[in-house]
């Protein structure tokens, strides 16, 4: 008894005290934890091809983004425009808006993202209002116009503030900028870009990936369905850490984006050459979309650092093509072999817009010292687009020395014209040529074109048709003017022709 | 029989009386009422709770629990201070509720915590709003005080409890989120409290460092705020653990030495980098003053002094000793070459702690901020190998005094070389980080992805095993050289 006793008074005295001290020492489920299998991964001493961008970049899977703009960033991305063309004349205005990014695609990602930079994109000619507006300004319509997403972006958030921070290292996809370029109407093959693309990749050569998708805008409830786009991947500071690395010294080389704006066609002829205005220095550069003025030669990397040496000194060598060492020179300045690859499979593509047609369209990265040339710009090749040659360039020579347009010729392109002088240069270039075209092995091949057709034919003319989108609507390799099997064909035969008869000589 | 058993029953009402009576007296003598002095102590057996806090097999979450009003003060106050000086270095604490919870079953709840962001890069407000003025959460670093004392009185109360309280026998506990750092980030996740471990392993006096996930509650909402290593602070219970008090119970000076004001290299510049912070004016030291301030007023470093005159003197190798536990310092040199932390002192006069003894003994170098370690983290190797083909004696080392003279002595130098093959041979091994690595996947992936958390949610190995591997062989090849 006198236990029990004890324990009552003990127990009473215990509760009563812990009840005044207010304390809890129950102890009460905490979340479980589930115990796995122990699988470590491998390791790897390079990066890893993030799954997002594999999916992102795979033709085979289903690709969706919706974009939500609220109806005054939507107002205001107009108005902007439209300040734009009436200060300089066209809509190249570059200001960024918010908007909000949902993506899904076929493998069952689906990603929103909010607060993404938005700006439209294209030149002169192709940037245009994603509106359509009567003569009393008000929108009657949308347009396709090409765009660009900016995943950092920092609108105008300060420095080291958190929005800042947090913006600024923001990727999606691996990548921090994503271009969408929309397909041509009438373009009813739908991939030609793609597969001009894949060609240099191919081939071995750093280019853009690609894929379609399709687009909606979405303004504060109203939906646009606004058709499909080619995605392709920017050629930026994240493409030439990709596809080159770094250098010894923890830094990337100075890539410019070389384009025919302002100041002439990017021959790669010394600046004085093709100056239209006459401010000769103001055609290479840092280019500030805000001054109404475009650089034939934007830098595009270490813009605060390069003093410009990298292009101008190219310039220099590549021009002076009287010293006896010419060759060593040439070989010392520019990735020599990864440019004639690139002139043989930019013969193959037929693209009248680039650096050998038209002295346009392409970036040099200068990697380790040395000019490697990366094509982009591709909407308009493979039998399809512009024809200045009325022939979709299927009946050039190998050497054809005719260019897209009269304000310059041949002799004026040093990259091609010198290059293709040195005897060793051509049998490479004429080599590359034969074995990009073999019919058995040469990866210059229609199949390939028409599975990344079916594809896509599979994949979105369905949801394009019913759903009113805006742009392309026609999946069909044979309604265009040439199709793209013609041209494959034709241009294979006269490529190898042409071959045959240049070894003959 | 009967006289008996009323005696009993009186003196158990008297009893039970005089403790009701003492209960009723505090309650109406407390300041803010009774249960609010009583649920702020902490009487939980404090070594058992630091043994669970630190054990990095045990699951753990921590929820941060804050009044709207409380919050929004938090927020206000950093973007007020980040407006004045262009940071969010606010260091004002706010009080919150923490609750503890581990895989063991243990939970509890301690009342009126102090809570402040820190660090300077890490440093984020927890919410902003977007263009569209929706919450947008982000991961910030920060500190825990259980015995932060808020606007209480000193005669207080509530004062009294919380100026003594201790929580996992600790007076504050520091969270540290994986960074993102240049697109880059630390998908292992454990790498930082690794490298303590190492650093333990290595004979050092170091941080103990687990991991948890955190959850912030703000009014009604809850937010899964994501994977937190989470580091015992080097404070006066740090030294405590470690170091001899003098008589009086009194401890040496602790100096926090970043590159806040330039970089604290130990050079003779050393005075006009030295002092004790004051944060609320953003006035901050590369040798910052942790304790024995004098409330602010101290202006004199003697012990510091005295070391960086041995540093930069001509009898270095005859005094050094007597002024650094050069022995430690060989370690940290070398267990430090191998985890790879280019933001520590040797490569870039940053991140650590001098303690100096007592009765004027050696001070100790106490490394912290590891989460650029293990070929992971913001680095400065030109190669972009994460340092794996340093040099065991670099050029660099010139550029620090006492790295440099501590190496240029022969027996200090065999010594290094010596700690440098050990470690690589022993605790610097793959195995056991793919082991913790594993056991913290286990812990944690399944919920931190279930639960949609901020930050980093799916674990990878990312290149630790060449690190290892590479870095051994690196070190293995050399030391045998250096012989």
């Amino acid at each position: 008894m006198k236990k029990k006793l004890l324990v009552l008074f003990t127990a009473a005295f215990a509760a009563l005290f812990l009840s005044a001290c207010g304390l809890d020492s129950t102890k009460t489920d905490a979340t479980t934890a589930t115990t796995r299998e122990d699988g470590t991964t491998s390791a790897f001493t390079t990066d890893e091809v993030d799954p997002l961008y594999a999916a992102l970049f795979d033709n085979a899977n289903y690709h969706k983004i919706v974009l939500s703009f609220s109806r005054e960033n939507f107002d205001k991305l107009i108005d902007d425009m439209q300040n734009y063309y009436d200060e300089f004349g066209s809509y190249r205005d570059n200001t960024i808006q918010e908007v909000d990014l949902r993506y899904e695609d076929g493998d069952g990602n689906v990603i929103d993202e909010y607060e993404v930079g938005f700006r439209t994109r294209g030149n002169i000619f192709t940037r245009r209002l994603p509106v359509v507006l009567d003569d009393d300004g008000n929108v009657v319509g949308y347009q396709q116009v090409s765009f660009q997403l900016e995943f950092n972006d920092t609108f105008d958030y300060p420095v080291n503030s958190t929005e800042y921070k947090a913006l600024k290292e923001r990727r999606l996809f691996d990548l921090e900028q994503l271009n969408f370029k929309y397909v041509r109407a009438d373009d009813t093959s739908i991939v030609t870009e793609i597969a001009a693309y894949e060609l240099y990749r191919a081939a071995g050569l750093a280019a853009p990936d690609t894929a379609l998708c399709v687009v909606y805008f979405d303004i504060d409830g109203t939906i646009v369905p606004y058709g499909l786009f080619t995605m392709v991947e920017p050629v930026d500071d994240v493409f030439v850490r990709r596809y080159f690395g770094k250098n010894q010294d923890g830094s990337i080389g100075d890539l410019w984006k070389c384009v025919w704006q302002n100041g002439g066609p990017a021959t790669l002829q010394p600046l004085s050459r093709y100056d239209y205005d006459g401010i000769n220095t103001d055609r290479l550069g840092v280019s500030d979309y805000n001054a109404g003025y475009r650089m034939d030669y934007q830098l595009k990397t270490n813009k605060d650092t390069s003093d410009f040496s990298s292009l101008l000194t190219f310039m220099d060598r590549l021009n002076d093509d009287d010293v006896v060492n010419y060759r060593n020179v040439l070989e010392s300045s520019l990735d020599v072999d990864s440019w004639l690859k690139t002139l043989a499979v930019g013969f193959l593509v037929g693209n009248p817009d680039d650096y050998r047609y038209d002295a346009n369209n392409y970036y040099l990265y200068f990697y380790e010292g040395k000019a490697v040339y990366v094509s982009y710009d591709n909407d308009q090749c493979l039998g399809f687009g512009w024809n200045p040659f009325g022939d979709f360039t299927v009946d050039n020579d190998i050497y054809h020395e005719e260019t897209a347009q009269t304000w310059f010729s041949y002799d004026d392109l040093p990259l091609v014209a010198n290059v293709l002088a040195i005897d060793d240069y051509r049998t490479a270039y004429e080599d590359y040529l034969d074995a990009f075209t073999d019919p058995d092995t040469g990866l210059f091949d229609y199949a390939d074109f028409r599975a990344e057709f079916l594809f896509a034919r599979d994949l979105y003319q369905s949801e394009i048709t019913t759903g009113f989108h805006l742009g392309v609507s026609v999946f069909s390799l044979s309604q265009r003017f040439m199709s793209a099997q013609d041209y494959y064909n034709q241009k294979t035969a006269a490529v190898r022709a042409s071959v045959a008869y240049w070894r003959d000589r | 029989m009967f006289r008996l058993w009323l005696k009993r029953v009186i003196l158990l009402a008297f009893v039970f009386g005089a403790i009701g009576g003492l209960a009723w007296y505090n309650n109406a003598t407390a300041a803010g009422g009774y249960d609010s002095i009583v649920r702020l102590a902490n009487n939980r057996k404090q070594k058992p709770d630091y043994d669970r806090l630190f054990d990095a097999t045990l699951f753990k979450t921590i929820t941060v629990v804050f009044e709207d009003a409380v919050f929004d003060d938090l927020l206000d106050g950093m973007k007020a201070y980040f407006e004045t000086y262009g940071t969010y270095q606010d260091n004002t604490m706010h009080k919150v509720d923490v609750i503890y919870a581990d895989g063991e079953g243990t939970a509890f709840t301690l009342h009126e915590v102090g809570f402040r962001t820190k660090s300077n890069t890490s440093r984020n407000l927890p919410m902003t709003y977007d263009w569209r003025g929706r919450e947008i959460w982000h991961q910030t670093s920060f500190q825990l005080q259980f015995n932060a004392t808020f606007d209480y009185g000193p005669r207080t109360n509530e004062y009294g409890v919380l100026n003594g309280r201790e929580a996992f026998n600790l007076d504050q506990l520091n969270f540290e989120y994986c960074k993102t750092i240049s697109g880059e980030i630390d998908e292992a996740m454990i790498s930082e409290a690794f490298s303590y471990r190492l650093y333990r392993d290595a004979g050092l006096l170091v941080s103990d460092a687990s991991f948890g996930l955190v959850y912030f509650r703000v009014g009604e909402e809850t937010v899964a705020f994501g994977f937190y290593t989470l580091i015992e602070p080097i404070d006066q219970n740090f030294l405590s653990k470690h170091f001899d008090a003098d008589v009086a119970g009194q401890y040496g000076d602790l100096y926090k030495c970043t590159d806040t004001a330039g970089v604290a290299d130990l050079k003779t510049d050393f005075a006009v980098k030295t002092g004790i912070n004051r944060n609320a004016e953003n006035v901050r030291f590369s040798y910052q003053l942790k304790n024995n301030t004098n409330d602010g007023a101290r202006t004199t470093h003697d012990a510091l002094a005295r070391l960086v005159g041995v540093v930069n003197g001509d009898e270095f190798a005859a005094d050094i000793e007597v002024v650094l536990d050069v022995d430690r310092f060989l370690r940290y040199l070398a267990m430090g070459f191998l985890i790879g932390n280019t933001d520590d002192f040797r490569y870039n006069h940053n991140n650590y702690y001098l303690y100096f003894a007592v009765y004027g003994g050696p001070a100790t170098m106490i490394p912290f901020d590891l989460d650029s370690s293990l070929g992971v983290g913001k680095h400065q190797d030109p190669t972009g190998d994460h340092g794996v083909a340093y040099e065991l004696f670099p050029a660099s080392d010139s550029a620090s005094p006492l790295v440099a003279n501590v190496l240029a002595v022969p027996r200090f130098r065999a010594a290094y070389l010596d700690y440098l093959a050990a470690f690589a041979a022993g605790p610097f091994d793959f195995d056991a980080f793919a082991a913790e690595f594993a056991s913290a996947r286990a812990l944690y992936q399944d919920v931190l992805v279930a639960e949609n958390h901020l930050g980093n949610q799916v674990f990878d190995l990312r290149n630790a095993e060449w690190y290892f591997t590479e870095k051994t062989a690196q070190v293995t090849a050399k030391v045998a050289a250096a012989r």
